[in-house]
């Protein structure tokens, strides 16, 4: 029985020797059965006031590897609950302390920044760390180097671009113009922000002993920074117009004053954030998500990602509507769709099958906090 | 040896080649063995954890020292493992039927009226009463100071209205039976919140420009100030803004299991008004208040008669719809001081 099988196998291998070898990622999740799962997952995380919200994090992402496959095989999730219970606790202190510190006092608010400043690199980097080590393929967990130094030499420079302008702000006036071009610069330096962390992100990671390069183009994430900013102030007319439309319509049926309806002010700010979510994210998301798979490597291997702005943003629309319509419900089934399309987009291309990969690695099983801590801050940007 | 046949593979969480395995579930053990050498291996269930059972997912079996089985064909070894009586966890078994899942979703629908409306009251009543009243005054002042360094503006009255206002307000405090410290800040806002009057942790109340100049008559301005009055000796701002935290934590805790905007819907609404309760308490002790010197509840009822008719015409602006708010809407508040009125006629 087992001859003829390898046989076949070699066969294959043999006519496409010469050339390479490639595989489509494959999802099969299903969203009535999400829609269950994230059902359960609510009720025990109210319950609990929040506490099974860890168990049901795991839950979910174990949910959606084990129906992630490449080749026939599927990933899986290790993530201790625990570890999370720990990293959103301490995420929502520091939360906590970056949101209410400044309204106490000037000083508080510093040493609340300092110690954001202080802690960050290494937070981020547990959290990486956290998130590839719970992660396996074919019974092998990913890596990540956590090296100390290069966190902090990578990200504390990023940190203190982010804050530097209310670091600024304490010693200074804002209205000063030193500090609005110090703004200005902040802003343009965005792209540069997100390509660092990407890099950092994706060049630390490793599986099987080796580990990915990565050489994204940081002319091309400006590129697309400039096209999604000019996207933006589309959309933003253009939402702006309609919702304009819209209220006056309201205000002259029913006789109210528009500008006293705090309602009224929250409905189009919300109709603004959606329309932005639904027609930039999608572009800027496709694309920087092409740019940087397309830049990694893993030893031979190589990544194409095919995922596109037109189809991403359709799936996006579909979902924003059917969970608006559905007051939420549709949330779960939105989530499946959405990591379908972005799961399917990505194809590996190698000379050989990954099953080759047979090097004895060392898996060194260690719990840690932090992961927790990037999910709350939405460090954790794009896949 | 009825048990069905698996096919699966065995990897040692070392190397990603793994080994093909026939899998057999016989009671409470798992037998693997080796297509190559034939060699067996059984595991009890013990000694193992299962992934969940999932629709076209494979099952996944984590063994001791670092290995794992993965069966392609997961929802076949479901039913044979469930043949031979292996059971799921709760939550597994809420997820697996329509009904019981639908269930689950309506008692969270409940759960989450409960937690808002008793729970997180309760939870923040006890906060607020474990405050010192120093700190809450300290909260107070920091509160004003972000205010005022905000949307409000210093009062354009009249000095002398302002104090003619201040001096009864006095009186009549001094003319409680408990002693009550508190104290009265004029201030003005641009745009329709100027109607309005609130107080801070702490016992500061502060009266905008514009209630007074619409309310012209200064026993329902006296009786908006017991009112807030209310508030302040309740500890009510104190309590809601412990609700508020506490909403955002949970919120926040919850977030990854609902979507962003829709966490975000419970703390906006938390912060449209104080409950039901805590405006009853207010009206009460105004009433109390105002019978203290000698006026009974007529100002007040007037006050929100008054506050109707300006709402009708838009003046006030829109309020929240009233399920989306615990406020007591201006009917309900009218008719229980309409009550009190007729009671005192009596």
């Amino acid at each position: 029985m087992l001859a003829p099988r390898a046989m076949e196998g070699e066969a294959c291998t043999a006519q496409r020797a010469p050339s390479r070898w490639e595989a489509r990622l494959e999802f099969t999740g299903d969203g009535a059965e999400y829609f269950r799962i994230w059902v359960v997952n609510l009720l025990f995380s109210f319950v609990t006031l929040g506490i099974y919200s860890a168990w049901a994090k795991a839950r979910k992402t174990r949910y959606f590897w084990l129906n992630t496959r490449l080749e026939g095989f599927a990933f899986d999730y290790h993530g201790n609950p625990g570890a999370i219970l720990r990293g959103r606790l301490v995420a929502l202190v520091l939360l906590a302390a970056y949101t209410w510190t400044f309204q106490l006092s000037v000083a508080a608010g510093v040493v609340t920044i300092c110690l954001l400043c202080a802690l960050g690199p290494w937070l981020f980097m547990k959290a990486q760390q956290f998130k590839l080590r719970s992660t396996s393929y074919r019974g092998v967990r990913f890596e990540f180097d956590a090296d100390i130094p290069a966190a902090y030499k990578t990200i504390l420079p990023v940190l203190l671009v982010w804050f530097s302008t209310t670091i600024l702000s304490v010693a200074f006036d804002e209205s000063a113009p030193f500090m609005i071009a110090l703004g200005i610069g902040v802003l343009l330096s965005y792209p540069w922000m997100h390509h660092t962390l990407k890099r950092y992100q994706h060049s630390r990671a490793g599986f099987g002993g080796r580990t990915f390069r990565i050489t994204p183009d940081l002319v091309g994430f400006y590129g697309v920074y400039l096209l999604g900013f000019l996207l933006f102030l589309l959309v933003g007319v253009l939402a702006g117009l309609m919702s304009g439309i819209l209220i006056t319509a309201v205000a002259s049926s029913t006789g109210v004053d528009p500008r006293h309806s705090r309602l009224l002010g929250s409905l189009v700010g919300g109709f603004l954030a959606l329309s932005v979510y639904t027609f930039v994210w999608p572009y800027m998301a496709a694309r920087l998500q092409k740019i940087v798979w397309e830049s990694t490597r893993w030893g031979d291997t190589r990544f194409r990602n095919e995922i596109a702005f037109k189809p991403l943003a359709g799936v996006v629309l579909r979902n924003v509507v059917l969970t608006l319509l559905t007051l939420g419900l549709y949330w779960p089934f939105a989530a499946v769709a959405l990591a379908r399309y972005r799961v399917e987009s990505l194809v590996v291309v190698s000379k050989d099958s990954l099953g080759t990969v047979t090097q004895e690695i060392a898996a060194p099983g260690t719990g840690v906090t932090g992961e927790g801590a990037a999910d709350l801050f939405g460090l954790d940007i794009g896949l | 040896m009825s048990s069905p046949t698996f096919d699966a593979w065995l990897f040692n969480g070392r190397s990603a080649q793994g080994g093909e395995v026939h899998v057999t579930v016989h009671g409470q053990k798992l037998v693997l063995r080796s297509k190559i050498n034939g060699v067996a291996r059984t595991v009890p269930a013990r000694r193992m954890r299962l992934s969940e059972p999932l629709l076209h997912a494979p099952r996944v079996v984590w063994l001791p020292k670092g290995f794992t089985l993965e069966v392609p064909d997961g929802a076949g070894f479901t039913r044979a493992l469930e043949d031979e009586g292996w059971t799921e966890s709760l939550a597994v078994r809420l997820g697996q039927r329509w009904p019981l899942s639908l269930a689950a979703l309506v008692l969270t629908a409940v759960l989450l009226v409960v937690l808002y409306r008793t729970v997180l009251p309760m939870a923040a009543h006890w906060a607020a009463e474990a405050t010192p009243l120093a700190l809450e005054k300290q909260i107070g002042v920091e509160v004003l100071a972000l205010l005022d360094a905000g949307r409000l503006q210093a009062s354009r009255l009249d000095e002398e209205r302002r104090d003619e206002i201040a001096r009864r307000f006095a009186e009549a405090v001094a003319r409680l039976e408990e002693e009550v410290s508190c104290e009265l800040e004029f201030r003005s806002m641009p745009g329709p919140g100027d109607f309005n009057a609130f107080a801070l942790p702490g016992g500061t109340i502060v009266l905008l420009d514009g209630l007074v100049r619409l309310i012209r008559n200064d026993d329902q301005v006296l009786g908006v100030l017991g009112h807030e009055l209310g508030h302040a000796v309740h500890r009510h701002t104190l309590r809601h803004i412990a609700e508020v935290i506490g909403l955002s934590a949970v919120t926040q805790l919850l977030w990854g299991e609902i979507s962003g905007v829709v966490a975000q819907i419970p703390t906006a609404i938390g912060f449209f008004s104080y409950s039901r309760d805590a405006e009853r308490e207010a009206d009460e002790f105004a009433v109390a208040f105002l019978r203290r010197n000698g006026l009974g509840a007529e100002p007040l009822h007037d006050f929100f008669l008054a506050v109707q008719a300006l709402e009708t015409v838009g003046r006030v602006g829109m309020r929240p719809p009233d399920f989306l708010s615990t406020h007591p809407s201006t009917e309900e508040r009218l008719e229980w001081l309409r009550q009190q009125v007729e009671a005192e006629k009596r």
